[in-house]
């Protein structure tokens, strides 16, 4: 379990896609990290380790989370993966009721929000990063 | 022959009036000056000869009725008459006088015309005066009716530039309805040719007798009927400016055609025509006015439809643009964080500067992150469907945690003494919202004085108080503050988009509740929100949240 990335980070914005990834393998999380909804599918088919929780953004290129989290859905094994929809929409959350999110994160994304959110999911980060350098 | 009967007739050689002496048989016996020049007869012609050959066969049969009539029984007898061949009106007297009947006749044409003008205009000014809703046949009636007055045809036509430019055509009457079609169809046909060239005539009356067809058109229907108006063979035109407060918006034209009538027009018909157009002016000026109401309500309507489609523009750029702003703010502000907790975990401790300059750039990406929310919450877009979400929680607990959320950064000291919970069901994130948005105001004018925040309640409703001790509000700000964008004072010395208490309105407002405020200058303020504890339906909560921020 411990070389498997615990967090999808889909998300198109570089920057936001790289500080966020930075701060949860600072933490001690593994995290994948994708620029769109296309490469997460891709992402999910191709590894049969599948991550605890998925970070997804809405408004992205190619494929957009909307486009994502329905063929998520259509999937059995994919739609058991709890998602976070991540968002700049003032109504980030009714479109996370809509999408029947597990849960949603508005941005500018708070810090302690972020890790309270995957330490929910993927439990404390002290265990992943020990379960790494066992 | 007279003198033996009348002794000396000087006096009648001096009179304007026609006498004349006959024989009871009919023979005329004495004509003074006038009645030779009505006969165009000298009176040695005359003389002798009998009434039946000195007029008209018409005429003449006319006057021999009342002849004999006066004969027989010996009593005067007065009439009017006109004489066909000198289409003038005479009242002409005749009284017996033993063996003679005399004959006075006196010239009544202009009086007679003058009253039937009057009865012309009188009856012209009612049908004006009852005039249709529809503009259309408004002014067919009114052409009509002038029609009938003058005889043969009548257009009203509306011209622009004080009488340079032909712009629409009004009315059209002709009494033969082919006729009448076939002018309609024209005008129709080449209506802006219609009175070009008559600007300068066009401010004046204008009465023309054997005119071209050219000229005809040209009043009448339009430069390029000029075709028809000679086969119409129209031989006579008038034309008289329609004033509407001393300027001149129209022409009413009348055309006088040789099938219909050959007797040209004459000063009195333009007298005529120059009162009517007078009248025909109020309606014009009526119509006028309501086109003008017309155009400015079709205005108003236009720019109310500009203005939606500006807010929908202005708020999707808002949604855009706070959309934008919040993704380089997601970086920021996790960079900021992420660096404030790593120098925390620093073993060798960072200099104070480094922590503090961290701190207030947290603070201020925060700021940012407020005043992008806040903009987007000022467009109807953000949450305009979401409908209220309403739970049961402690009102005093809410107050206390917006306190406490804003006590650690204010410069005011907030009191809040409240123990007893006050449950309800309201909307808690825009309830948090509204505590936060009127404990912010607070903080930003109470100048620093301490800050009290009271709450009541009853079995229906819950009151909050906010009552801080700062410059206050001047009355005439009162009305204004709860505005979109609206702020007391000037935005420099202040900053924020004056949205708080718009925001906080809102949100009273969207729970059934209201807001209020007392202050004067000097004084402070302070501001109660009155809310319902009850729950309220949800088709209400809906109907309410609409537009909701």
């Amino acid at each position: 379990m411990s070389d498997h990335p615990c967090v999808l980070l889909v998300e198109d914005d570089q920057d936001v896609r790289e500080t966020i990834a930075e701060i949860l393998e600072e933490e001690g999380y593994r995290v994948a990290a994708v620029a769109d909804g296309r490469m997460a599918l891709d992402y999910l088919t191709q590894n049969e380790s599948k991550p605890k929780l998925i970070l997804l953004d809405l408004m992205m290129p190619n494929m957009d989370g909307f486009q994502f989290r329905e063929l998520q859905m259509a999937s059995a094994e994919l739609a058991k993966i709890p998602t976070a929809v991540l968002s700049a929409d003032g109504r980030v959350g009714d479109k996370a009721a809509s999408l029947s999110a597990e849960a949603f994160l508005g941005k500018p994304v708070k810090l302690a929000r972020l890790l309270s959110l995957v330490e929910e999911y993927c439990g404390p980060a002290s265990r992943d990063r020990a379960a790494q350098s066992e | 022959m007279a003198r033996a009967i009348v002794g000396d007739v000087s006096v009648f050689e001096q009179m304007p009036e026609s006498v004349a002496i006959y024989e009871l048989d009919g023979r005329l016996s004495y004509a003074n000056p006038a009645t030779c020049r009505l006969l165009g007869r000298p009176l040695e012609e005359l003389s002798g000869e009998h009434l039946s050959r000195l007029f008209s066969d018409a005429d003449a049969e006319v006057f021999a009725r009342a002849f004999e009539r006066v004969v027989a029984r010996g009593k005067p007898e007065d009439f009017m008459h006109c004489f066909a061949s000198l289409r003038r009106w005479y009242r002409i007297r005749l009284y017996r006088c033993d063996q003679h009947v005399c004959a006075v006749a006196s010239d009544v044409t202009e009086e007679r015309l003058a009253a039937n003008r009057l009865e012309i205009l009188a009856d012209a000014s009612r049908a004006f005066a009852e005039a249709a809703a529809d503009p259309r046949q408004t002014f067919e009636k009114v052409a009509r009716k002038v029609a009938e007055a003058v005889r043969d045809t009548c257009s009203i036509r509306l011209i622009a530039d004080n009488g340079r430019r032909f712009e629409r055509q009004l009315g059209l009457w002709d009494h033969d309805p082919e006729v009448r079609d076939l002018l309609e169809s024209v005008s129709r046909r080449a209506p802006t040719e219609g009175v070009r060239g008559q600007g300068a005539q066009g401010t004046r009356p204008v009465l023309g007798t054997k005119v071209e067809p050219a000229t005809a058109a040209r009043y009448l229907l339009g430069s390029r009927a000029r075709a028809i108006a000679a086969r119409l063979g129209f031989h006579s035109v008038m034309a008289v400016p329609l004033r509407v407060d001393s300027k001149v918006v129209g022409v009413v034209a009348t055309g006088r055609r040789r099938g219909a009538t050959a007797e040209p027009y004459v000063e009195a018909d333009l007298r005529l025509l120059e009162e009517l157009a007078d009248r025909v002016a109020l309606v014009v000026k009526q119509w006028l006015t309501l086109r003008k109401l017309e155009t400015r309500e079709q205005s108003l309507r236009l720019s109310q439809r500009r203005l939606r489609a500006a807010v929908e523009l202005r708020d999707e750029f808002l949604q855009i643009a706070s959309h934008e702003l919040r993704t380089p703010l997601t970086t920021l502000g996790l960079e900021l964080e992420s660096l404030q907790r790593l120098a925390a975990k620093f073993t060798g401790g960072v200099t104070p500067s480094i922590s503090r300059k961290v701190a207030t750039s947290l603070r201020q990406t925060d700021r940012l992150t407020q005043l992008v929310d806040a903009l987007l919450n000022a467009s109807s877009i953000d949450g305009e469907q979401a409908p209220l979400s309403l739970t049961e929680f402690d009102f005093a607990d809410a107050v206390s945690t917006a306190i406490e959320r804003l006590q650690s950064s204010a410069v005011a000291t907030l009191r809040f003494e409240h123990a007893e919970p006050v449950r309800g069901r309201w909307d808690r994130a825009r309830i948090e919202r509204l505590l936060g948005h009127l404990l912010e105001n607070a903080v930003k004018y109470g100048a620093g004085e301490a800050i009290d925040v009271g709450l009541a309640a009853d079995a229906d409703h819950v009151e909050l108080s906010v009552r801080d001790r700062g410059m206050g509000i001047a009355a005439r700000d009162l009305p204004r503050i709860f505005g979109r964008f609206e702020r007391a004072v000037p935005a420099r010395h202040y900053g924020g988009l004056g949205l708080g208490l718009y925001l906080a309105r809102r949100i009273a407002e969207a729970h059934g509740g209201r807001i209020s405020v007392t202050s004067s200058p000097g004084h402070g303020a302070t501001f109660v929100v009155v809310l319902p504890r009850v729950t309220v339906s949800s088709a209400e909560v809906a109907q309410r949240s609409t537009d909701l921020p």
